[in-house]
């Protein structure tokens, strides 16, 4: 009896500590999602915390596994990108969607002069970048003393337009905020944007007219300019010059069709005895935002009506021949054993992969934004093979589109009194000029968006050090401006480049023979989403 | 030595109905000073008690309320949505899209992967600790060391280990002739490549609570055992393992549970769906609706879906594992 006692006792006490630990840890799993937004809107540790890379890690991790867990998982991200050796190569590249850079120590921001008003201001890069951003802020406030700008690094760009929409709630909203490309719609319906465009018109300036145009034409929604563009980019072909020298391939040559470019992959392919692949072609990731490139090359619209430029788009169409024309040629080089698929690029290692393979001379050929140019250039100087060469994005012969440019811009909020939203612009204004824009361009790599930019010393030497940089603006500029060009917005991009990514793969793998079909799943999937997206929106 | 199944159930039933006969006489009965004294346990428990309410079970609540909407991208309710999100999950809704249901397959897949290999593992080990010899501490310190590291510190260093670039694991890709850079790109591998961090990860705790439970076993069991002839494997097999089965019952409920909500080692590991969506566990399609499409109702039912989900199993696993466990 007494042992059936301690037995009874023993399956209780376990009964009761496995209760806790289920309910505790669902509950947790459950809580967080739903209190999520209202966590996010709480200044957490992690969104003023100066190191680099936590946040979005974290809180997903918080939303999903053991709390505990998530305490250590955000600092261990940063270090996932530092210590992949493949990283620290292109670490410093910043395409479209930034990923996690090194943790570097955070430039200390200048304290409040006493009499000055506080402008906040998020933004989303880190690591290098994040740090430019903190001295060009420290330059804006000791210029001027009516205004003190606030920094506040937040984790990533994603996170950052999260944290937005669930602040407008709590009503704690920055008063300037650096949100990417493809939150253009969300921003806007979240009805606390005043448009740069007013203050413009306000002031009379002629600004617009300096902005580069396919810039400006970006953040165009409707004829008016909503948010100043900041940091931008656009992508390109980098090969490596030695390689084609020594293949017999025009190292000068800019525009590349897709089958003169699978002919020339085919020269660059080499394999050894067993027929393995030492050097590829063509090293490519799967990557939406090239996919959407490679739309606007053919003038192809991504969604529908006119990419949402004139009215809220309602579906979208890059389900067309355009998509499928490329997905087929990135198919045909993997088939052909002249390139090499290295998975969807939102994966944590597989941008850096593709990276170093064409840093250290095993592609011959990449795809990726041209602000990767410096962190391939440094890359190559550390494996000493490569010429970095770069080219236009490759296309079907008789494409006469062009590309669009990606990164991030800033955006006013009509939080706080009048002199704080006058501050938000003219610290907004101050970015945008030719000198800022100079200086930001030589440290970073992004476009400068002011045309008079390139007038200015500092930039005119970085483009005799990295002349290969022209030719983006070049190709830029060579854009015909167009719907398709002009860039597609709707309010549920996101998901619909996973999405684009995942019906890459499936097409890729060979698990759907058809690239029309693999595509036509994705457009239905993200028309989903779109439609309730836009069912929420009045 | 321990008790026939059926003597025990037969037990149990016996002291339940005692506690409910005495139960009942007790409320009868109760007087003030209980009374009191239940007072009194429900002031200590308060702290607790509002804090799960607080904390879990409010929010719990709200999510079942969201998961009945959709929501605008800033988290408030746009219009009710009846059930329809859950029979999206479940494919019911009749669009044939069966995502959700084969993600819920793929977490099941990665426990059915994990628990067993874990606690195997961890027997193993535990039983090898407990031998008597030289410096056996230093051996228990090792096998427990992995407890230490949290799973995103673990994956960031496994994530070295799959990496191409550090070709640590070519050789395994070449014996298998897989066309893709590392184990974590390939569809068929890169859950198992997870699983078997998570695996690791995991094994310092189920070997510190499997040593203990062996520790707790009564010397004299095991010598009334060798004079009756059994040791070795015999003693393992008719005594170890039965009188372990109540742990091993824990760590199997703690592990499936664990793995079911596993999600920092895939975020570090692969950050999307994996190669062919193969390693897009529940836990990640939540992430994914929650952080990327801001669909937070959507993302609720998830949520919902997958506590009733545990909770299931856990109850199954009660059940059907309750009969063979072998009590003192």
């Amino acid at each position: 009896m007494k042992q059936l006692n301690m037995s009874r006792q023993i399956s209780v006490f376990l009964l009761f500590s496995l209760l806790t630990i289920m309910l505790g840890a669902c509950g947790s799993s459950v809580a967080t999602n739903s209190t999520g937004p209202t966590v996010a809107a709480n200044p957490s540790a992690a969104d003023n915390a100066p190191t680099t890379s936590t946040g979005a890690m974290s809180a997903a991790a918080t939303s999903a596994a053991a709390t505990s867990a998530a305490v250590t998982s955000a600092p261990a991200t940063s270090m996932a990108a530092t210590s992949a050796p493949a990283t620290s190569v292109a670490a410093a590249s910043a395409g479209p969607t930034s990923k996690p850079a090194p943790t570097l120590t955070p430039v200390p921001l200048i304290a409040q002069p006493a009499g000055s008003t506080k402008i906040t201001f998020w933004y989303g890069l880190t690591g290098a970048n994040g740090n430019i951003i903190r001295t060009l802020v420290n330059k804006y406030n000791s210029s001027q003393s009516k205004y003190y700008v606030e920094a506040i690094q937040q984790p990533d760009y994603d996170a950052t337009i999260t944290k937005f929409n669930t602040s407008l709630a709590g009503g704690d909203l920055p008063n300037v905020v650096q949100v990417y490309d493809i939150g253009t719609q969300r921003m806007i319906d979240t009805k606390r944007i005043l448009p740069v465009q007013n203050f413009i018109d306000q002031e009379k300036l002629t600004l617009v007219n300096d902005l580069e145009p396919a810039v400006a034409r970006y953040y165009t929604i409707g004829g008016k300019l909503y948010s100043m563009p900041f940091n931008s980019s656009a992508p390109v072909m980098y090969y490596d010059r030695n390689a084609f020298k020594e293949v017999g391939l025009d190292p000068e040559k800019k525009i590349w069709t897709y089958d003169e470019l699978l002919d020339a992959a085919k020269k660059l392919t080499k394999k050894d005895a067993s027929g393995k692949i030492i050097r590829s072609g063509i090293d490519f990731t799967l990557y939406s935002w090239i996919f959407e490139q490679e739309l606007a090359t053919q003038s192809a619209l991504f969604a529908d009506p006119t990419n949402g430029r004139e009215s809220r788009a309602t579906k979208v169409v890059f389900n067309n021949d355009a998509g499928a024309k490329w997905l087929a040629f990135l198919k045909q080089t993997v088939d052909q054993g002249i390139g090499r698929n290295i998975g969807r690029d939102s994966g944590t290692t597989n941008g850096a992969v593709r990276d170093a393979n064409f840093v250290k001379g095993d592609a011959a050929i990449t795809f990726n934004s041209i602000a990767a140019l410096r962190g391939y250039i440094n890359g190559a100087k550390t494996s000493g093979k490569v010429d970095v060469g770069v080219a236009y994005l490759p296309r079907p012969a008789g494409a006469k589109g062009g590309v669009i440019i990606g990164g991030a811009s800033l955006w006013i909020t009509d939080q706080g009194t009048a002199a704080q939203q006058a501050g938000a612009w003219d610290f907004v204004k101050w970015t945008s000029s030719a000198e800022v824009q100079a200086s930001w361009s030589s440290n970073t790599g992004y476009y400068p968006i002011r045309k008079a930019a390139y007038d200015v010393q500092v930039m005119k030497d970085t483009l005799a050090k990295y002349p290969q940089f022209g030719v983006a603006v070049e190709q830029l500029r060579a854009t015909e401006a167009t719907f398709p060009t002009q860039g597609a917005v709707f309010g549920t991009f996101l998901q619909t480049r996973l999405a684009i990514e995942a019906a890459m793969e499936q097409f890729m793998t060979g698990k759907v023979a058809d690239a029309k079909a693999a595509l036509n799943d994705a457009a239905s999937k993200s028309n989903d989403a779109l439609d309730e997206y836009n069912s929420t929106q009045k | 030595m321990s008790i026939k199944a059926g003597d025990q159930e037969a037990a149990r039933g016996n002291s339940q109905l005692q506690v409910v006969v005495a139960g009942g006489a007790a409320i009868a009965k109760k007087s003030k000073r209980e009374w009191q004294e239940f007072g009194l346990a429900c002031l200590y428990m308060s702290p607790a008690i509002l804090f799960l309410v607080a904390f879990t079970y409010i929010p719990f609540l709200r999510s079942v309320w969201l998961s009945l909407f959709v929501t605008t991208p800033q988290g408030a309710t746009a219009r009710f949505n009846g059930i329809s999100y859950y029979s999206r999950i479940f494919n019911l809704d009749g669009s044939g899209r069966s995502e959700y249901l084969k993600s819920i397959l793929t977490s099941l897949y990665f426990a059915l992967l994990v628990v067993p290999l874990g606690i195997v593992f961890a027997l193993g080990l535990a039983q090898l600790a407990t031998l008597k010899v030289r410096a056996i501490g230093f051996f228990r310190t090792v096998f427990t060391s992995s407890i230490a590291i949290s799973v995103a510190s673990a994956s960031v260093i496994w994530a070295l280990i799959y990496s191409p670039t550090t070709r640590t694991t070519q050789w395994i890709i070449d014996l298998l002739h897989l066309n893709a850079a590392s184990l974590l790109q390939h569809s068929g591998t890169a859950l198992l490549a997870v699983a078997f961090v998570t695996t690791w990860t995991a094994l310092g705790f189920n070997f510190i609570v499997t040593l203990a439970g062996i520790q707790a076993i009564p010397q004299e069991l095991y010598e009334s055992a060798r004079l009756d002839g059994a040791s070795g494997w015999k003693a393992f097999r008719y005594l170890t393992l039965p009188l372990l089965t109540p742990t091993l019952l824990f760590l199997i409920v703690i592990n499936t549970i664990q793995s079911f909500q596993a999600f920092t080692q895939f975020n570090v590991l692969i950050g999307n769906e994996g190669p062919d969506g193969s390693t897009n566990v529940f836990v990640y399609s939540i992430f994914t609706a929650f952080w990327k499409d801001n669909r937070y109702g959507f993302a609720s039912a998830m949520s919902v879906v997958l506590f009733l989900i545990l909770l299931l199993l856990t109850f199954v696993q009660y059940r059907v594992l309750d009969r063979r466990v072998h009590y003192q």
